[in-house]
């Protein structure tokens, strides 16, 4: 027996198809019938579209201001310990041994040189590896492959009040450019950097807005320390100025724990952990724990997704944008940009840009 | 207009984004045309702004300014493509207007109502709205047909739809 609807399931009906972008002109002219023929169809429909619009919202990654709450609010802190490296466990005795060790006295210094000597072997070998996994590392980043990789950032749950991170964050990167794509629901923008150091950001389909190095703001400026994915010269960094140890990862991948050396305070970087695919080399899982003054500790998850053919327009904003488009820099839009950011991200991005003075010559 | 009333007037408009995005959407506006109509609305009310009475009711004044461009917008669109009557609009206006003055509570209700889904219709939710998926997307990443899927996500919006009206009543009762 088919049932027949109701006038009131077939104006939800209709109205989730007009959600789903599947309302056909038919479609559309009975939804007109409806609303025309009750009143009640008409709150019907509201309450449905509310229903979309809180969901997109609520559920489609961030809060409108989300970007901006990313970079107003405390800066993130470490939450989560990495795991305990495996390089150093695997040589220590266990517990009930070394209590048998400790026990034997003279026989446990001798057993102490003999330890000492084979964690040193040990650890030179693993240090071997890791340079060698990294260089490997390096020459499958500089190949004509983009990798794009989904970014999480983390924060602690105390500074967690009213702050919604974006859920979908992707940084694709080939060599040593990238570009971000930051989703919410079905609203979309992108980010890179120049070769400049300027930034430049979509606003919608037919603008960008380029702010040169020296005028970011604080708040940008971490934005782009967050995100920013010069691979090759991370791992190049990596090699000259860090500890590498090389720990067991999974059957597929290499684990390697990159410590910076005493001397060294390039980007900040407290420890970062880098997960290479062993029958690719390319690196799967890279995470960045920084401590960055003024702004607090914070980690970054690149996680691989995809590995496609690169497409070099993507790396300039005219890449994402649709003609006519403009492009706002300091030159032709320098008020106009400040407008326009305070439009889409809130009061707080009034501090993105620090200055609106002519550019020096 | 003073730097005062001007940061006033940008605050005003910052808070007021998500409901005059409701607003808009609410007038039947497709989904991937609100936010361009949104932001000529906002330059629309920061050109207006230094006609905002501070202390005056800043909603009621956005929400005719937004009122005005979504109904000359689907005017504009009205030759290339069927579109709703402007009573039939301006209905659903007065509707959303009203509606809107309770997003927060609204908001609060559907995040209670989102935490009662079950486990694989909030994966469906979330590869709606999270993802941003068609549903023949979703159809495929699930292995279902699109058919299933778009029957699903109808039951799943009536069932939040429900959760959240019954919330919204017992908050008003116990006001």
């Amino acid at each position: 027996m088919n049932h027949q609807p109701s006038p009131d399931e077939r104006t939800r009906l209709l109205i989730t198809q007009l959600i789903d972008g599947e309302l056909s002109s038919t479609d559309a002219a009975e939804l007109n019938q409806l609303l025309r023929s009750d009143s009640k169809h008409a709150e019907l429909v509201v309450d449905q579209l509310l229903l979309d619009s809180l969901l997109s919202e609520e559920v489609g990654a961030e809060s409108l201001t989300a970007l901006v709450d990313l970079v107003a609010e405390q800066p993130p802190s470490v939450v989560e310990a990495q795991p305990a490296t495996t390089s150093t466990t695997v040589l220590r005795l266990p517990r009930g041994s070394r209590r048998f060790w400790q026990s034997v006295g003279g026989v446990a210094v001798v057993a102490a040189v003999v330890v000492a000597f084979v964690m040193g072997r040990w650890e030179n070998r693993a240090l071997a590896n890791a340079a060698t996994i990294v260089r490997a590392a390096m020459e499958t980043h500089a190949e004509p492959v983009e990798r794009v990789y989904i970014v999480q950032t983390e924060r602690p749950a105390a500074t967690d009040a009213g702050f919604t991170p974006p859920r979908d964050v992707r940084v694709a990167t080939q060599g040593d450019r990238f570009y971000v794509e930051m989703n919410r629901g079905e609203r979309r923008w992108y980010w890179g950097l120049d070769a400049e150091g300027a930034i430049w950001l979509t606003l919608g389909p037919r603008r960008a807005i380029i702010v040169d190095q020296d005028e970011l703001g604080l708040p940008l400026q971490y934005i782009s320390d967050l995100y920013t994915l010069n691979l090759e010269t991370l791992l190049q960094n990596f090699l000259k100025h860090c500890t590498l140890e090389h720990q067991a990862g999974s059957r597929a991948t290499d684990l390697i724990t990159v410590i910076p050396k005493r001397r060294w305070h390039g980007g900040w970087l407290r420890k970062a952990t880098i997960e290479v695919d062993r029958e690719t080399k390319a690196v799967r899982r890279l995470v960045i724990e920084r401590e960055i003054p003024q702004q607090g500790t914070s980690t970054v998850t690149f996680t691989l997704v995809d590995s496609r053919t690169p497409d070099e327009s993507k790396y300039r904003p005219e890449g994402h944008l649709t003609e006519p488009f403009r492009l706002l820099t300091r030159e032709t839009q320098p008020d106009k940009r400040r407008e326009l950011m305070t439009n889409w991200f809130g009061p707080a991005a009034e501090r993105w840009i620090k200055t609106l003075e002519t550019k020096p010559q | 207009m003073s730097d005062g009333i001007r940061n006033q007037v940008v605050q005003e408009i910052a808070r007021h984004q998500s409901r005059l995005r409701g607003f808009v959407r609410c007038l039947l506006v497709r989904s991937g045309d609100v936010d361009d109509i949104l932001q000529e609305i906002n330059a629309v009310l920061w050109e207006k702004a230094d006609e905002f009475q501070p202390g005056t009711d800043f909603w009621a004044w956005a929400s005719q300014i937004a009122r005005f461009k979504v109904l000359n917008h689907v005017r504009k669109l009205g030759r290339e493509r069927l579109v709703f009557d402007d009573a039939i609009l301006e209905q659903l206006a007065e509707i959303a207007a009203s509606k809107l003055e309770q997003l927060d509570q609204r908001r609060a209700a559907l995040d209670h109502c989102l935490q009662q889904l079950p486990p694989p219709q909030r994966q469906l939710i979330d590869l709606r709205y999270a993802g941003g998926q068609t549903i023949e997307l979703i159809a495929e990443s699930i292995g279902r047909p699109a058919g299933s899927v778009r029957q699903a996500l109808y039951r799943i919006r009536t069932a939040l739809q429900a959760c959240i009206e019954g919330q919204l009543a017992m908050g008003g009762e116990s006001s």
